[in-house]
């Protein structure tokens, strides 16, 4: 498995949890970046616990991660982004996960990357209870966009069963890329 | 007019750059990722990248939640 540094963009639902399965697969280097403070409303979904309600998000992330694998190596930012500081803050990141909520913050993040050819994984469509539609689209080499495309947070209420597969999913593109073994006899 | 194939469907189009398809098309450039024959296009070359024929052209509209 090669060694990555993982960028994580929004320590949401899709974020902790993709940081969540990405240390558990052995992945030891992160770059995680978000503003925001842990809600109640979070806990439906997201890798965080009611002990730590009103807490700043990437420092809790950092040390629930750091109860999966504590020697891993985690550099935590408590910014919000956006394009004035967006453009360089991944540069010495391996992969970026895309993990915001709204849909321009979205877009912004694979602006800002695509064209620097790291592996960029996002998700788009991952609320509600329609798993029957999640599917991943790849544009150009390195650009993954996995959810249902439709299920908007308007609309549909979010849940933990819904955003885990998607986040799962976003995990393995990544175990993948890394060259996790698929086999017990792989290494 | 040009024929391209806009996410799998062929249109008849004007020769027009990305942005004037867009805003013909009621499309937010904000919410989007657009990728002509398998290249994604920075927003900032939107007003300068000229759609050609038969350009498959993928666009994404993103939605809200992570």
């Amino acid at each position: 498995m090669k060694k990555l540094k993982i960028g994580i963009a929004g320590a949401g639902g899709i974020g902790s949890n993709v940081a969540m399965l990405l240390t558990r697969a052995g992945f030891d280097d992160f770059k995680i970046i978000d503003f925001d403070k842990i809600d109640e409303s979070n806990l439906n979904r997201q890798f965080y616990f009611h002990d730590q309600l009103g807490m700043i998000k990437i420092s809790e992330l950092k040390k629930n991660l750091e109860r999966i694998n504590g020697k891993i190596k985690i550099e935590t930012s408590n910014l919000l982004l956006d394009s004035s500081n967006v453009k360089s803050i991944f540069d010495d990141c391996d992969v970026i996960v895309e993990g915001f909520d709204k849909a321009p913050d979205k877009s912004m993040i694979i602006d800002a990357y695509a064209e620097k050819g790291k592996l960029i994984v996002s998700a788009c469509g991952v609320a509600g209870l329609n798993l029957e539609e999640i599917k991943t689209k790849k544009l150009q080499d390195n650009v993954y966009i996995t959810g249902d495309f439709k299920s908007d947070i308007n609309d549909n209420k979010l849940y933990s069963a819904k955003v885990m597969i998607v986040a799962s999913m976003m995990a393995v593109i990544i175990m993948k890329h890394a060259g996790c073994s698929d086999t017990t006899y792989g290494g | 007019m040009i024929n391209i194939i806009v996410n799998g469907n062929v249109e008849n189009t004007e020769k027009i750059t990305v942005l004037d398809y867009l805003a013909g098309k009621n499309i937010n450039i904000a919410t989007i990722v657009v990728e002509i024959n398998g290249k994604i296009i920075q927003k900032s070359d939107f007003d300068k990248t000229f759609l050609n024929e038969n350009d498959k052209v993928e666009i994404i509209r993103f939605i809200g939640g992570g």
